[in-house]
């Protein structure tokens, strides 16, 4: 019972003509929570299908655990998929829920998910349909993580929930991480939520993998330069520079801040986790002092 | 004990749990021999990664103010130095009032700050000039 | 799988049980009954002796016209097998997309497929085959009296056949929700095929499963030509000239035969040879009857299983 990895390489996936993944590699470190980031059609539901092993390949592999995803149990034990709009049985009460997970499920833990629903007051006899977006989602997490999976994928669970559910919700899969080692990968807009509770970052646009790291090194490697307005094909050319504005006064970028040195003349800033995201998701950024009110990345143009 | 994190405020998580409990300590709440909450409550309290409520512990162990034992949890080790928990109590209160009186007079919290800043930087002025 | 099973299927099965209890009740009832007054009947007439006779038996169970209908209506029970079990059982979860989280369980997606299918199938033949069984001794006396077992609802409703149609329409139930994924769609395509397949093999299959017979009376003999065994399938009845082909429409009488009585006009196409020729399918083809249209929609049934099957197994959830 060990926290998995998750491979991919050269990962895509086509519909018709059109590919809305596409040569994606990428590798989670086993222990990790982290955060599938992008906007609405970039391709994050696309990966969590194709690593639940729901949907199929048409380019590239998958490993999760070792594994490569197929229509087995030794698979399916490994992972939990709570998809996009939780799907649970409405008519049926949270017991009945819970039954499933025990039915369909060698070692189901059910006095764990008993428990858990229990301390957050959850009633074991409502039907589903009846429970607030908050509570339905926690059913559907209990259920999920009833199963003693290795693997968590949760595709935009926090979208219908208000503030407080989505507190709670990201609490209990903190919770269960403590409890065992598990992989989460969870997909969202809300990078605020997202930044308390995971430790590596998935950024997509426009179906490819634009980053993929650890939140600390993303923090710790990349910087907001200012300077008076100048020619920038010097630093372009040592360091990895994502945007670059530029006023008629002023030159500002976001940049990943390599090994070589950096000119003196370059005012050098801290910066949000999220600003570094909406550069890579190439949304311009007006010059100005690290993000003090955060913009949402629900306000992200789609990925042209 | 409750802790909580403000996602905006720019000071890191961590740290600011670290600071919580480190007043807890002072403030006489949490005294030497007592145990922490655990990790999982911790984490369950504030919705962050465990990592970091780890991240937090290592601090404060650095400090010397708790100490971790394997299979028994976290224990507070002893009081950082500082005035007594009694004194901190009364100047929390009247620290209290004051703020009081200066948000009653009109100043926002932002220019309450900034004056208590201020004020740091002027006596600590002071001294090195003294 | 049992429990998910049962869990999903009780409240159809509960219901279908009472009904089919109640409908057991009021077919043993009504079946005694009609069979010992049709037992009294014959003892003291026989049929074909007279008029009053015929006319008699003609009428014995006019009070039985309600129970007469409901056995017709056990007609639409593979329709409605169909569209309630055939068209829900994959739909039905595909639509709200409980579907992608039955499939990452503990359960392979071609478990719970096979299992599903198999019960759906299983089921029918259960229930399909205990109504058959109920209707047809039920339609023991009926067919005694009116002699057309071979025809119509009865052929459908009794013996195998309603079995194989039931097992068919389930099937097509179960593709089409395959494919189409959504519940509504899948109920009304299921019912348009089925009774589109069940016009199209009883108008022009069904009367080619053998050949059919001829059996020839004279021209100036009783309207409507012969009289045929009881349980046979008579077809159609025909003139037919004396070259053998069959006269549609108003017969022109030729002019050697104009004459000034009917009785003479008869007597004198029948010498120019001029029959009546009716058509039909001999009781004894009864059988083989049944057992040609039961392995037809049989067979289409497994073709449409395996298309649910591959579509459901190769198909992203």
């Amino acid at each position: 019972m060990t926290a998995a990895t998750i491979e991919t390489t050269g990962l895509g996936k086509r519909y018709g003509s059109t590919w809305a993944l596409q040569d994606v590699t990428l590798t989670v470190p086993p222990g990790r929570i982290s955060a599938l980031v992008g906007a609405n059609g970039a391709g994050k539901t696309t990966l969590l299908r194709m690593l639940a092993g729901v949907a199929t390949p048409s380019a590239g592999t998958i490993t999760v655990a070792g594994q490569h995803p197929a229509d087995d149990v030794g698979f399916l034990r490994r992972i939990s998929y709570v998809a996009q709009d939780m799907p649970l049985y409405g008519r049926w009460k949270v017991a009945d829920q819970l039954k499933l997970g025990t039915e369909l499920n060698e070692d189901f833990d059910d006095a764990g998910a008993r428990e858990r629903l229990r301390a957050l007051s959850i009633p074991l006899d409502r039907k589903v349909a009846a429970l607030s977006g908050g509570m339905r989602a926690q059913v559907a997490l209990a259920l999920a993580l009833g199963k003693r999976p290795d693997v968590l994928l949760l595709d935009e669970p926090l979208a219908a929930l208000d503030p407080l559910a989505r507190r709670d919700f990201l609490s209990t899969v903190a919770t269960a991480v403590v409890d065992r080692p598990l992989t989460v990968l969870l997909s969202s807009h809300l990078l605020p939520d997202l930044e308390r509770i995971c430790d590596h970052l998935i950024v997509l646009a426009g179906g490819r993998l634009v980053l993929a790291d650890d939140i600390d090194h993303v923090l710790a490697t990349h910087r907001v330069l200012t300077a008076a307005a100048r020619d920038t094909t010097a630093l372009e050319r040592v360091h990895d520079v994502i945007t670059i504005q530029r006023t008629p006064r002023q030159v500002t970028g976001v940049v990943r801040v390599g090994a070589a040195p950096l000119e003196p003349d370059w005012d050098v800033t801290e910066v949000s986790l999220e600003e570094i995201v909406l550069a890579y998701l190439g949304v311009a950024q007006s010059a100005g002092p690290p993000a003090t009110a955060p913009a949402s990345l629900t306000l992200l143009r789609e990925e042209r | 004990m409750t802790l909580r994190v403000d996602g905006r405020s720019g000071v890191p998580p961590y740290l600011q749990i670290a600071q919580q409990i480190r007043q807890a300590i002072v403030a006489g709440v949490l005294v030497p021999g007592d145990q922490l909450p655990t990790v999982k409550e911790m984490v369950a309290m504030v919705a962050v990664n465990p990592n970091t409520v780890f991240k937090s512990l290592r601090e404060l162990e650095f400090e010397g103010l708790v100490e971790g034992r394997p299979g028994a949890g976290t224990f507070v080790l002893r009081r950082p130095p500082g005035p007594s928990a009694s004194h901190h109590i009364k100047l929390r209160r009247s620290l209290e009032r004051w703020v009081n009186q200066a948000r009653l007079s009109g100043m926002d919290d932002r220019s309450i700050e900034g004056l208590v800043r201020q004020v740091m930087f002027d006596l600590d002025e002071r001294e090195a000039t003294a | 799988m049992n429990w998910l099973l049962w869990r999903q299927h009780r409240n159809g099965a509960v219901v279908f049980l009472a009904i089919t209890l109640a409908f057991a009740i009021a077919l043993w009832i009504t079946g005694v009954h009609m069979a010992h007054l049709y037992d009294s009947a014959r003892q003291s007439c026989t049929v074909g002796s007279g008029g009053a006779c015929d006319r008699y038996l003609g009428s014995l169970f006019n009070g039985y016209g309600a129970i007469i209908d409901i056995v017709h209506l056990t007609l639409v029970l593979p329709v409605v097998l169909g569209a309630f079990l055939g068209a829900t059982l994959i739909a039905r979860e595909t639509e709200p997309h409980t579907n992608v989280l039955v499939w990452t369980q503990g359960v392979t997606r071609r478990r719970w497929l096979l299992t599903k299918v198999a019960f759906a199938l299983v089921a029918t033949l259960i229930a399909a085959g205990l109504t058959s069984v109920l209707v047809t001794w039920w339609s023991g006396t009926p067919n005694s009296l009116n002699g057309d077992r071979f025809q119509g609802a009865q052929f459908d409703t009794q013996n195998i056949v309603p079995v194989a149609h039931a097992l068919f329409a389930v099937a097509l139930g179960i593709a089409a929700g395959a494919v189409l994924r959504r519940v509504l769609p899948a109920i009304a395509t299921t019912i348009g095929v089925f009774v589109a397949a069940r016009i199209v093999v009883a108008v022009y299959l069904r009367p080619r499963y053998a050949a059919a017979q001829l059996l020839s009376t004279p021209f100036n003999g009783p309207v409507g030509g012969a009289q045929l065994a009881p349980g046979s399938w008579r077809m159609s009845e025909n003139v037919v000239d004396p070259s053998g082909h069959v006269v549609n429409g108003p017969l022109r009488v030729p002019n050697s035969c104009v004459a000034g009585s009917r009785a003479g006009a008869d007597s004198c196409l029948e010498r120019l040879g001029f029959r009546q020729v009716v058509k039909f399918h001999p009781a004894s083809s009864y059988w083989r009857f049944q057992w040609t249209e039961s392995l037809l929609f049989v067979g289409l049934a497994a073709i449409l299983t395996a298309v649910a099957v591959l579509v459901t197994l190769r198909r992203d959830a």
